[in-house]
């Protein structure tokens, strides 16, 4: 009840987001795949995997070294709680039906409703949906297609790109996140379906951003996706993951691995906006090689899944190379969100800039854990890291774990860190001016989330403050 | 008609207002004065309905407020203001993100909606342009309208935001707690025209003022509002040329006179 109503009569509790039956979600029953390994991880099941998809000899002898390195690591003994994550009940490799799919109308009402609610436009709504989309889309594949292939860009599904360009494949493959680097990159080595391979010629600026829903007719998201994006020399591209739709996986781990080159003078921006049903635990590894002069930008929404451990890194390698993250993660009742970055700067005037906004509400509980790294050689470099909480209700929490190592006495680094809880002064202070409690709790939410929220394209920006509405409806008091 | 009936307040259980009675008319400005910490404060967060100023208990059942007949001792704060109820706080609090501008259109839309039973239809251009005319008057540089409100703001901007905010807002009761607390002589004299000349007569260059015309009821001020003024200085009285001057002691009213209180207290003191 709210303090700012001494007698009111009691409001009826809002429900929803704490049901299990989460108001926003949909899911697809796992029965309707082609094929289906079956439950648990062994080798078979990894070589099943890899000549199931006629993969070359050195992928499947990799992804059986990823298997051995993940069954002899521990987990991890920090970040969120994942002990309740059980593997031998885990399907690793679901391979959807190609024909077959539902129609619009079999697509539940309230799914219908949240679309409508988030303004997904309509051609989009089907394909989250997994309605097989008929003509809206092929038009729109068709035409992007095209000005791609004009420019040269390469954008495919890492399946087919390892069957059109094995070579180029072979060369950058788990060379900046080894097959060792941790126990889930590990897993996801071993058993990786999906994901996008893109490669932008020199000096081609894409334009358009490339957008993972709308690259071909599989589902999009999968357990254990694996992308590799390769920017040659002066190329620019801002590649686009997810949507404010809540994605429903049908394992209840997902675990994907992002390895990015920005070559000399070339930007990416790679941006994740994921809204995850709330029993998914999203154990991500995303890192950056930039090169002298190049730019990469990691901007990172996290919503939903039940703990999400990700910390987008960029390895700043040549001279002037920029690296920046903006993230955001929000944790409702249940759910631990750790997120936050690595910055490490290998070369000359480098710099970094890592901004982290996270909330937590009804006893969600949120981390920064960041690293910025700063070697010898890495001379007139600077970092910068802002990281602010905001708590909205007494249950909840939030933790800040920066660790920075300098090697080198000729660089600036600055550290800002804030915790803050929705102060009743601030929305006493908006109520006094007239505007009811719970919009005053929102003003203050997307207030605070604003500055990361302009970063989006305009479509994802008002679909995000959409989403940060329903989501913080009602609890804010 | 404000009437506040033997008004208590308690903050932690710990009682700081102990029966106050005022009755604030239309057209009146009051000043209320007195030592630190004998319960000026509490008593405007109170009036505005902040929930650690507890005005209702067991004890206090005799406590009412009325604003124009209806008791606002049940109500949120928000609907107090949508009545008419204006605070200009002593700490303004900053927000980050959501701008003067936001704040404002914002309220005024609820306002409006109050006033008329359904939504507003102020023109945004015109309401921009007013405000920064508005803003002008006061003394607050527009491109702080669009900053997060209080974020970095000097005391004396903050102070002259609340101003702004009363003439924007158009509340037929305001109580002003110490707006003229540390302010440089220039700015306690555009504070004190400002308020004088609201008192007097709204202003002519209004954005709710098309709205407030075909209001039925309103919740804005049609004529003159009524005013407290909490204050240590007779300094903003002089300009104010308050008609009453309350003297508050220890959680009570003390003494009430005319304009001469307040000098004759800045002389010898509260004693």
């Amino acid at each position: 009840m709210s303090r700012f109503a001494p007698i009111q009569p009691p409001r009826p509790e809002i429900k929803g987001l704490t049901d299990d039956n989460y108001r926003y979600g949909f899911h697809t029953p796992t029965d309707k795949y082609a094929y289906k390994s079956g439950k648990g991880l062994s080798s078979r099941v990894v070589e099943d995997i890899s000549s199931r998809k006629f993969e070359p000899d050195w992928m499947r002898q990799m992804r059986l070294e990823g298997l051995k390195i993940f069954d002899s690591r521990p987990m991890p003994a920090w970040g969120a709680d994942l002990s309740a994550i059980d593997f031998d009940n885990l399907h690793y490799y679901l391979k959807p039906t190609a024909g077959e799919s539902r129609t619009w109308d079999e697509v539940p009402t309230e799914i219908k409703q949240t679309f409508e609610r988030l303004g997904i436009p309509e051609a989009e709504r089907k394909a989250l949906a997994g309605v097989k989309t008929q003509f809206d889309s092929t038009v729109v594949y068709g035409s992007i297609k095209k000005m791609l292939a004009d420019k040269g860009v390469v954008f495919l599904g890492m399946d087919d790109g390892l069957k059109q360009y094995p070579d180029l494949i072979r060369e950058y493959f788990a060379s900046l996140i080894p097959v060792g680097d941790n126990k889930f990159a590990a897993l996801n080595t071993a058993v990786w379906s999906g994901g996008s391979f893109v490669y932008v010629p020199k000096n081609v600026d894409v334009g358009l951003p490339l957008q993972a829903y709308f690259r071909i007719n599989s589902p999009n998201a999968g357990q254990f996706e694996r992308t590799l994006i390769i920017a040659d020399e002066g190329a620019k591209v801002h590649y686009i993951e997810g949507c404010t739709a809540p994605a429903f996986s049908d394992g209840s781990l997902h675990s994907a691995v992002v390895e990015i080159f920005v070559k000399k003078g070339a930007t990416i921006q790679y941006t994740t906006v994921q809204n995850w049903y709330r029993n998914v635990y999203n154990l991500v590894t995303k890192r950056a090689w930039v090169e002298e002069e190049g730019r990469m930008i990691w901007t990172d929404f996290n919503m939903g899944s039940k703990a999400t451990m990700k910390y987008p890194g960029f390895i700043l390698a040549g001279k002037g190379a920029v690296g920046e993250t903006l993230s955001m993660a929000m944790a409702g009742p249940g759910q631990q969100l750790d997120t936050g970055s690595k910055a490490i700067h290998l070369a000359p005037y480098t710099s970094s800039a890592i901004i982290s906004k996270s909330i937590s509400r009804g006893g969600g509980r949120t981390s920064y854990r960041g690293m910025v790294n700063i070697g010898p050689n890495a001379h007139h470099s600077k970092s910068k890291v802002v990281c602010d909480a905001l708590i909205l209700d007494p249950l909840s929490r939030s933790d800040t774990y920066p660790t920075n190592k300098i090697f080198n006495s000729d660089v600036t680094l600055e550290h800002e860190a804030s915790v803050s809880r929705i102060g009743e002064e601030q929305l006493f202070y908006l109520m006094n001016r007239g505007i009811p409690e719970n919009e005053a709790g929102k003003m203050i939410v997307q207030g605070f989330v604003d500055p990361l929220v302009k970063k989006l394209p305009l479509e994802y920006a008002v679909e995000m403050n959409r989403l940060i509405d329903l989501e913080i409806s009602g609890s804010v008091g | 008609m404000l009437k506040i009936n033997n008004l208590f307040v308690t903050i932690d259980g710990k009682e700081i207002v102990k029966g106050v009675t005022l009755t604030i008319k239309l057209g009146e400005i009051h000043a209320l004065m007195g030592p630190n910490g004998s319960g000026k404060s509490s008593l405007a967060m109170a009036l505005m309905g902040h929930p650690r100023y507890q005005t209702r208990n067991k004890k206090q059942r005799t406590s009412t407020v009325e604003l124009d007949g209806e008791d606002i001792t049940v109500k949120t704060p928000d609907e107090r203001a949508r009545m008419g109820l204006f605070l200009a706080v002593q700490y303004p609090v900053g927000v980050e993100g959501v701008t003067v501008e936001q704040l404002l259109w914002r309220s005024l839309q609820e306002k409006i909606a109050y006033n008329n039973n359904q939504q507003s239809h102020l023109d945004v251009l015109k309401f921009r342009k007013d405000l920064e005319k508005l803003a002008k008057k006061v003394g607050v540089k527009p491109e702080l309208l669009r900053r997060g409100i209080n974020v970095g703001f000097s005391g004396g901007e903050k102070k002259r935001l609340e101003v702004l905010q009363m003439l924007v807002l158009q509340p037929k009761y305001a109580i002003l707690d110490e707006t003229d607390s540390g302010l440089d002589i220039d700015a306690l004299l555009t504070i004190a025209e400002n308020i004088k000349s609201f008192v007097l007569r709204p202003p002519a260059c209004h954005p709710a003022g098309a709205v407030r015309r075909l209001a039925g009821r309103s919740s804005f001020v049609l004529q003159k509002p009524g005013i407290l003024v909490i204050t240590h200085y007779a300094k903003l009285l002089q300009y104010l040329q308050p008609d009453y001057v309350h003297i508050m002691k220890n959680g009570r009213i003390v003494e009430t006179g005319g304009k001469e209180l307040a000098e004759r207290i800045e002389k010898e003191g509260y004693k």
